[in-house]
């Protein structure tokens, strides 16, 4: 088991790295992605390796002369690696229709980028409407085809076929380990669980599908009585770029058994049915997921999956851990946090900006939420 | 049951020793640059406020940004907690606490038994709270503990547009140049604090009775300020900078707690 998680660490740490290896041994080209709505099942049946744009941090300073100060982390970071030459390995970059600063950060790339194709995919904000599935495919069709022409190869049916059954591996490994970890059927911890995801976004989709197999095989059929302690934790927001969340709230005696971010539960929610026609099916699950604060399902589809996940899962207190200037994330909460009070479930915001680790008034605030519940 | 509660805070070490629910000793002293220090020196000097020795403590709390450095102390407990606790013994009726310290400020609202019902506190910024207003203090060159009387004086309130520490003192700096009275500017100041706790209050819904702790409740300026927004009586109990070593204490005698 240790080999297979050093192996996700290693790439949850060094994702350019593992990425420009992984195009250097397959000769085949690496695609940018950017958040979970990127249909990374055309991208990988077109023969690219998708991956994902989180940003690497340490205030390199580049995207300073090109966006505004109050722009969150993960898009500055992103253009920091662009502009420093870090992403000089992609062959292309697909940016789905998500918040405004992301669609204009798309634009700076497609400004920027050197030798490398750039695609919007401009996905339906409304995901609710009669219409709504029809563009959705629409939209994927022509982005399948953009790719055909960019990468210049074919996307035959077959292709998108092979690519859900291991996109459909991939989320089914991650979402039955993180339910293990929850109910003590595997000696792995949420801080681990969130290096796994990390790691899924930069490393070959095979290879990523084959270690959570491999995991799965530790997970015991009954739970491990007593271990850990008691304070049942969701966490929820965009992204959490900062490992150390996870340690700290652990320390301050949580547990997360609901870890909501864009990475985690809202990428492994819902797998494509592989019965049906690929396409079609593929546009039906990104309708279908897990929504984010971009996209608009029923006026308050988010905070009902979330209270219901709750509820499911004996969550006692939410942390909301929102990047400074994610507005989409900061406008959804006072809602959510309602609903959550509605159902005596109480709640902690905070604040987290491009930190390598968390910082004192985290631990304070963990461990007085904590003393609290 | 004798039990000690040390209060670390970034500026002020604080601490106190109760017997059987009573307060025997109370003590403040400056954290400077060693929290482990401090805190000795506080335990030292609580023992021999209150005539006992350590063997005769049957439990010892920490609390405060340093209390992971009290290496006496049994456990510790986060002031957040603690000040719920202490307000119990200090301020029963209380329903809000508005804590302000050298580097943090929060507000704590407590359920109908006393305990932590919500909170909400500054991150890692020190906008607004007790180093504030030594930076401003020093800005306008007179002493801290006179910034009360200053306000009191004012005719006006200047506007003051941040409580960033680096802001505010630069825009403090231009009003002095432009003239203003030291009076009016520190009641802006004042009012600067003010709107910053409202605003965390409306967060957490906070409601009356208010009590003040920490370091700035001793400045009057700021609990006028806060009354007038509250509209709402605030109360500063006597041994407000000790609430949370108070509270320390009471959790420390209580086995369950």
């Amino acid at each position: 088991m240790k080999d297979v998680l050093d192996r996700f660490e290693e790439v949850a740490e060094n994702p350019q790295t593992c990425a420009f290896e992984w195009k250097k041994e397959t000769g085949r080209p690496v695609v940018g992605t950017f958040c979970s709505y990127a249909p990374e099942e055309i991208i990988y049946a077109a023969g690219a390796l998708p991956y994902r744009m989180l940003g690497t941090g340490g205030a390199k300073g580049y995207s300073d002369a090109y966006l505004q100060s109050y722009c969150c982390s993960v898009v500055k970071n992103t253009l920091d690696d662009l502009l420093s030459g870090e992403l000089d390995f992609l062959d292309g970059a697909v940016f789905p229709h998500t918040c405004d600063s992301v669609q204009r950060l798309s634009d700076i790339f497609r400004l920027n980028m050197k030798n490398s194709f750039h695609l919007d995919a401009v996905l339906p904000a409304k995901l609710d409407t009669p219409s709504a599935a029809h563009y959705m495919k629409s939209v994927l069709e022509r982005l399948a085809g953009d790719l055909e022409e960019r990468l210049d190869t074919r996307v035959t049916k077959q292709d998108l076929t092979d690519a859900v059954l291991v996109f459909n591996r991939i989320r089914n490994g991650l979402r039955t380990l993180a339910d293990a970890g929850m109910d003590n059927r595997i000696n792995i911890t949420a801080g681990e669980l969130h290096t796994i995801s990390r790691g899924v976004t930069a490393m070959d989709p095979a290879e990523a599908a084959d270690l959570l197999d491999r995991l799965c095989t530790f997970i015991q059929p009954k739970a491990e009585p007593g271990s850990g302690p008691s304070k049942r934790i969701g966490l929820t927001g965009s992204v959490c770029g900062v490992p150390s969340v996870y340690e700290t709230i652990e320390q301050a005696g949580g547990r997360v058994v609901l870890d909501d971010f864009c990475t985690t539960e809202r990428y492994t929610d819902f797998a494509v049915d592989e019965s049906a026609d690929p396409l079609p099916a593929i546009a039906a699950r990104y309708l279908k997921k897990a929504d984010c604060p971009c996209k608009h399902s029923s006026l308050y589809s988010r905070g009902e999956r979330i209270v219901e996940k709750a509820e499911k899962r004996g969550v006692k207190g939410v942390i909301f851990l929102l990047l400074k200037f994610c507005d989409p994330h900061a406008f959804d909460y006072p809602y959510i946090r309602d609903m959550l009070e509605l159902k005596g479930i109480k709640s902690m915001v905070f604040e987290l900006d491009d930190e390598q680790s968390v910082h004192a008034q985290f631990r304070t605030r963990c461990e007085a939420f904590m003393e609290m519940l | 049951m004798i039990t000690a509660g040390i209060d670390i805070g970034s500026t002020t070490a604080k601490g106190a020793i109760l017997k059987d629910g009573h307060i025997e000793a109370v003590t403040v002293m400056s954290t400077g640059y060693d929290p482990k220090g401090a805190a000795e020196t506080v335990f030292q000097t609580l023992l021999e406020k209150a005539g006992l020795d350590r063997k005769d403590l049957e439990a010892v709390v920490s609390t405060g940004y340093g209390r992971k450095n009290v290496g006496f102390a049994g456990r510790s407990v986060t002031e957040i907690t603690c000040h719920a606790a202490g307000a119990r013994l200090l301020s029963p009726t209380a329903a809000t606490i508005v804590d302000i310290g050298g580097q943090d400020s929060k507000v704590i609202v407590l359920d109908s038994t006393g305990k932590v019902a919500d909170f909400t506190m500054n991150d890692k910024c020190a906008a607004g709270t007790g180093r504030f207003l030594e930076v401003m203090a020093s800005a306008l060159q007179i002493d801290l503990a006179s910034l009360a009387e200053f306000s009191a004086r004012a005719d006006a309130t200047v506007a003051i547009s941040s409580v960033c520490t680096v802001f505010a003192e630069s825009e403090v700096i231009s009003l002095i140049s432009k003239g203003e009275k030291r009076e009016n500017i520190i009641a802006g100041i004042h009012a600067a604090i003010g709107s910053r706790i409202v605003s965390m209050a409306g967060r957490v819904k906070a409601r009356p009775p208010y009590i003040m702790t920490g370091g700035v409740a001793l400045n009057r300026g700021v609990v006028r300020v806060l009354e007038e927004r509250f509209q709402s009586d605030v109360t500063v109990p006597e041994l407000a900078q000790v609430n949370g070593a108070v509270g320390a204490a009471l959790i420390a005698a209580d086995r369950n707690g």
